[in-house]
């Protein structure tokens, strides 16, 4: 089967009808390219909402309709969505399958789902059918059940993930579930319970047929009570597994909560460490401010050292000159006063004898020089200037520079770290108040308490499902008698039927034993067929192969045959991509593969290895791309004999995005 | 609308029968495990499970398998008489 067109009105940026031709199927790959945020995943909503009536958001979960509407078409008064699939089924027969929403009249603001009314249609062939047999004919080209494979988005890549995982959880139970589906895995599950199914309904004729014939009618009272019995048991069996499944599936709900709440404590937790860490800075912060405070008291002196030295070899100078003239005062009042006693006695002070007047006249002409330099030298040898002077350095001495300048640049670039942890504690502070706002102690003890009655609860359902199960062994064993004793008795009306159920009962064995050989045989041919695809697709020659597991997820395998523990996400991808490509060939319904930004996580190499790959992974190839992961001119090149049609989404406003041919 | 009719083209990939690989697992077992069941009978079981694999509901599945067994049970009473 393949898309020939999709029109879609007002959906998503889709303003309006846009109806886009997706190829004649000459070449299997159409190409749309778009930006992000454009429209390309809009494009992949829009085929899976026509077929199946949903749309995923970001995260996978299903859209509200009136998120689908266009918002300026909304505006407009336009108040629907609408995708009308063009498809051509295997035998060349057109299918038109249409689904619309419109607002119901009456409804002013359409917000809800239950404001929109459904209106579907479907013609095959050209023929009109009734709105029952939509969900009929989609099951017919592209089962839901196998979508995942055919419109392909980041989250089969995640859900892939899971399925590494032995025993996975529930999301990869499902895609085991699909994969099975997908390689037609029920039809054998489904030939043993129709059969079974059938069996019953004629085991029931027979015994109703047996109470009529007198030698038969006691044997076939007796098994119809133990049917019965069974028929109840069966249905304890299921309502308690009704019962456990609901309970189990409470329990994970509050597993989920109490782990965010785990998250949340560990969060209080560092927000308190936080909290004694903010005190502690706090306190070491007040410390250097009062350090700084003493520092700074001294820190004038440090300021006032170069003029303080200056003043102070200026004083000390001139103290200096005072001693000096003191020095030179005493010498020339004692010359002056020896000049005058040997003027006075005409002898020489020294060696006392008789001066001759040319040695009086010289004295004179000294005492005369020398009265005049002690009035000079008086000038300046002032003793009180000096002790002034002494007082002044001694003081000026005392204001010694502290040294307190390079402490307090210390105290300053630790207050400056203190400031900067005090920020970042801050700001981790407040990210972790926001989390643990409407954080409700109550309700977590509520969730603990309502956890511990549910896996109370879960223990007993499973303790009385095992006492159910040995009951329905037994009575399975007890039935088996009946029937077997029942069944000797040659009750000549009843023949055909007997044979009937011999057929059946050989039927069921048939199928139940096909179930898991059906299993391993596709199992192992995944394995082969992924492997193919993985080593064209792979650039490491280390990797010889893939290995696969129980819930059909691969492992690579390097050149000894040894599992690869760790991979990259690029590896990630080609081995879903494998893995994608092995169901698709391996498929019992082909169809048309949609892939949004599948090149994601690849390198050059990988994404020239996997668009070589692309068109031989379905009839109908569309892929979704951006610029970033793939270049127009340089990676379609090598395939562009493959490219059927090219189109690209212009992003017009917020709200309209066109797709228009390239 | 505007849609042309295709012309099939043989697929670009090797078809894989589904209803071969259930009819021929069916036969090995039924040929090991001594069934006297007929080879055509379960193998007409097989296609039909397979046509109806998507099919939750079961209604056509099984009525189809009614008429399956009835025309069964009819072949194996003719072929009594002719004994």
């Amino acid at each position: 089967m393949i898309i020939e067109s999709i029109e879609m009105e007002n959906f998503g940026p889709y303003y309006g009808k846009q109806r886009v031709q997706l190829g004649s199927g000459s070449q299997p790959l159409i190409v749309i390219h778009g930006e992000n945020m454009s429209g390309k995943t809009s494009f992949l909503n829009a085929v899976r909402w026509a077929l199946y009536g949903y749309a995923k958001d970001r995260s996978g979960n299903p859209m509200l309709i009136r998120k689908l509407v266009n918002e300026d078409a909304y505006r407009d008064g336009q108040r629907r969505v609408g995708v009308r699939l063009f498809l051509n089924s295997d035998d060349g027969e057109e299918i038109v399958l249409r689904r619309q929403m419109q607002a119901r009249e009456g409804v002013v603001e359409a917000s809800a789902d239950e404001d929109f009314e459904e209106v579907l249609s479907v013609e095959v062939g050209g023929n009109v059918y009734s709105q029952s047999k939509f969900d009929d004919v989609v099951n017919s080209v592209l089962p839901e059940g196998i979508s995942r494979f055919f419109l392909f988005d980041g989250e089969l890549l995640n859900e892939y993930e899971e399925l590494v995982r032995e025993g996975g959880d529930v999301a990869a139970r499902r895609v085991k579930q699909s994969i099975e589906m997908i390689l037609g895995v029920p039809a054998a599950r489904r030939g043993r319970d129709d059969a079974k199914a059938l069996r019953e309904e004629a085991d029931k004729r027979y015994r109703r047929e047996a109470k009529k014939d007198q030698s038969a009618a006691e044997a076939a009272e007796i098994l119809e009570f133990e049917v019965a019995d069974q028929e109840a048991r069966l249905r304890d069996q299921a309502e308690l597994t009704t019962q456990l499944e609901r309970a189990q599936s409470e329990l994970r709900g509050l597993e989920a909560e109490l782990k965010k709440y785990d998250a949340l404590r560990e969060d209080a937790g560092k927000l308190e460490q936080l909290r004694q860490s903010q005190r502690d800075q706090e306190v070491r912060r007040e410390e250097l401010m009062a350090d700084r405070r003493l520092h700074v008291a001294d820190l004038w002196r440090d300021a006032l050292t170069p003029r303080l030295r200056h003043e102070l070899e200026r004083l000390e100078r001139e103290r200096t000159s005072i001693e000096i003239a003191l020095t030179d005062l005493a010498y020339t009042e004692h010359h002056l006063t020896d000049l005058n006693t040997a003027l006075k006695d005409h002898t020489c002070g020294t060696c006392g004898q008789a001066m001759p007047e040319e040695s009086m006249a010289k004295l004179r002409a000294d005492l005369t020089e020398t009265s005049r330099r002690l009035e000079a030298v008086k000038a300046t040898a002032d003793v009180g200037r000096m002790q002034e002077l002494a007082g002044t350095i001694k003081h000026l001495r005392d204001i010694a520079p502290a040294g307190v300048e390079h402490a307090i640049s210390q105290i300053e670039r630790e207050l400056g770290a203190v400031a900067l942890q005090a920020t970042k504690n801050g700001q981790l502070a407040d990210l972790l108040v926001e989390r643990l706002k409407g954080v409700d102690d109550v309700a977590l003890l509520e969730y603990e308490r309502r956890r511990e009655a549910l896996l109370k609860l879960v223990a007993k359902i499973e303790n009385e499902l095992s006492i159910k199960a040995k009951q329905i062994a037994d009575g399975e064993t007890s039935i088996t008698g009946l029937r077997r004793k029942l069944r000797e008795k040659d009750l000549p009306a009843l023949r055909t039927l007997k044979r009937e159920l011999e057929i059946l009962e050989n039927l069921e064995s048939l199928f139940e034993a096909a179930i898991q050989q059906l299993i391993d045989e596709l199992r192992a041919e995944v394995e082969k067929e992924s492997t193919a695809i993985f080593r064209a697709l792979t650039t490491d020659s280390s990797y010889s192969g893939l290995r696969i597991n129980e819930m059909y997820g691969l492992t690579i395998l390097d050149k000894d045959g040894h599992e690869v523990a760790v991979r990259s996400a690029g590896a990630e991808q080609i081995v879903a991509l494998s893995l994608i490509g092995a169901l698709n060939r391996l498929a019992i319904r082909k169809g048309p593969v949609i892939m949004d930004t599948p090149f994601g996580r690849l390198d050059t190499k990988h994404r020239a290895n996997i668009l070589r790959f692309v068109p031989t992974l379905a009839e109908q190839v569309v892929l979704l791309v951006h610029g970033g992961e793939v270049n127009r001119e340089r990676d379609l090149a090598e395939v562009a004999a493959r490219i059927d049609e090219e189109y690209t989404i212009e992003h017009l406003t917020s709200s309209r995005s066109v797709i228009e041919r390239s | 609308m505007t849609v042309t009719k295709r012309t099939k083209k043989p697929p670009a990939v090797k078809e894989v029968s589904a209803t071969d690989r259930l009819n021929r697992i069916l036969e090995d077992l039924r040929q090991s495990n001594f069934s006297d069941l007929d080879k055509n009978f379960v193998a007409q079981v097989a296609d039909v499970e397979n046509r109806n694999v998507f099919d939750d509901s079961r209604v056509e599945a099984r009525k189809e398998l009614r008429q399956l067994i009835a025309i069964q049970l009819q072949s194996e009473r003719l072929e009594k008489d002719e004994e």
